[in-house]
């Protein structure tokens, strides 16, 4: 099973498109994706694909199966757009920290373990997730907190959308910091999938940023803020948006759809999954067929 | 930049996660494997099994009776939301270990054995409903 997060610093990096059309990608080549955002704010995953309807509702939500008072089924959770299955996020994940330590403390009192990172993973895991997809991403807040360690401590690699610049640079860097950090805490090894430059414009700067950077960059992405802009606008994935939205094929925006396929094969490659029905890369037609 | 492993990082799911203990979520009591619930008769005195290899097996409770009600007394009992829900959970997770059904009236009284074992630990659970509090 291939499992990441997309992890980046704060704001216009294009974490949650990146996470969004990664998902669409693997999908629309046969795979099963699970995609799971813990972004405690709005514009999220969620609102992205336009199932955030009920976050406000007090409906049963990821954060009550991780602090072990779920209310129904994981299942009856699960919301599918595009292909993807998507866990939607909920207001109470803005709580997650507080909801875990009061869990953590009630369960130390009976002389209980509760690991307050580990939870995530013990839901997907008690709900048969690695039987049911063949991915699963989590798309985090870059926030150092409980929903950013559960991520990291579920899928155990990442993947990077970076701002080729020095603040994207110092981002790396923090992250480099804090996942060193987290490793030792739970004894896990992280690894880095892919760091995915966006918004380049090819400056002598940006080159030179980029030269830096010791991951895999399967491909480096141009900014596509018209693109990005329609998808959060009709609330579907770029490959949704190209071909129902746009009144002409630009072939700008086709190579930045090749471009996620080509990423999306990438990751695949690096845990040896051969995707059933990969399309040509920007084949914005492709048939999916659904198993 | 360098410091994190470039490529995957270590399966989550394998199953013989370093974390395995922070993942669990069943209480265990230090002292005591999960036995299959086995009852034997009470008034067989304890330690007589230890001398000499009897052939004389106890059939358990569960095969020896009619219906799940033989040689029980009916209690009423009444449970908060959050414990009803625990104790579907606590149901479920024994279904799965011994891959059968597990009578709930059977997990009532096992939970309840265990937890008249376990009078400290009962005692704080009161305590948090309001019991031993002073008001001087």
């Amino acid at each position: 099973m291939l499992t990441y997060s997309t992890y980046s610093e704060a704001g216009g990096v294009g974490k949650t498109t990146t996470a969004a059309n990664l998902a669409v990608a693997h999908a629309r080549a046969g795979l099963k994706p699970l995609v799971v955002p813990l972004d405690p704010q709005d514009g999220d995953l969620s609102r992205l694909f336009g199932v955030d309807d009920q976050r406000t509702d007090s409906v049963d939500n990821i954060v009550r199966h991780m602090i072990r008072r779920p209310n129904g089924d994981f299942d009856d959770l699960i919301r599918t757009v595009e292909g993807v299955d998507i866990v939607p996020e909920h207001n109470m994940l803005s709580d997650l920290a507080d909801f875990l330590q009061r869990e953590k403390d009630q369960a130390e009192a009976m002389g209980e373990a509760f690991g307050m990172h580990a939870q995530l993973l013990r839901v997907l895991r008690e709900a048969g997730v690695p039987e049911e997809y063949d991915v699963l991403i989590c798309d985090p807040p870059a926030t150092e907190g409980p929903h950013l360690y559960n991520a990291i401590h579920a899928t155990r690699s990442l993947v990077i959308p970076v701002e080729p610049s020095a603040k994207g640079r110092a981002a790396v860097e923090g992250l480099e910091a804090l996942v060193a950090g987290f490793e030792d805490q739970l004894e896990i090894d992280v690894g880095v999938l892919a760091a995915v430059p966006t918004g380049f414009k090819n400056t002598r700067d940006q080159r030179q940023v980029l030269a830096e950077i010791d991951y895999p960059i399967p491909e480096i992405i141009s900014e596509r803020a018209s693109l990005m802009e329609g998808c959060w606008m009709e609330q579907c994935s770029a490959f949704k948006y190209v071909r129902e939205h746009r009144n002409r094929r630009r072939d700008y925006e086709i190579e930045t759809l090749a471009q996620f396929d080509r990423i999306a094969r990438h990751l695949e490659e690096q845990v040896g999954i051969d995707a059933p029905n990969p399309p040509e890369p920007g084949d914005v037609d492709h048939e999916v067929v659904t198993v | 930049m360098t410091g994190m492993k470039k490529g995957a990082g270590e399966d989550p799911f394998a199953d013989d996660s370093s974390t395995e203990s922070a993942t669990t979520t069943e209480t265990q009591t230090k002292d005591s494997e999960p036995e299959p619930a086995e009852e034997t008769d009470s008034n067989q005195a304890e330690g007589e099994d230890t001398q000499q290899p009897r052939q004389q097996i106890q059939i358990p409770y569960k095969f020896r009776r009619d219906g799940v009600q033989d040689g029980r007394d009916r209690v009423p009992l009444f449970l908060q939301k959050e414990t009803k829900v625990a104790e579907r959970d606590a149901l479920r997770e024994f279904e799965d270990r011994f891959e059968e059904n597990v009578s709930l009236t059977d997990l009532r009284e096992a939970l309840m054995k265990v937890g008249l074992q376990h009078l400290d630990e009962t005692e704080e659970c009161l305590e948090e409903w309001g019991y031993g509090m002073t008001f001087d």
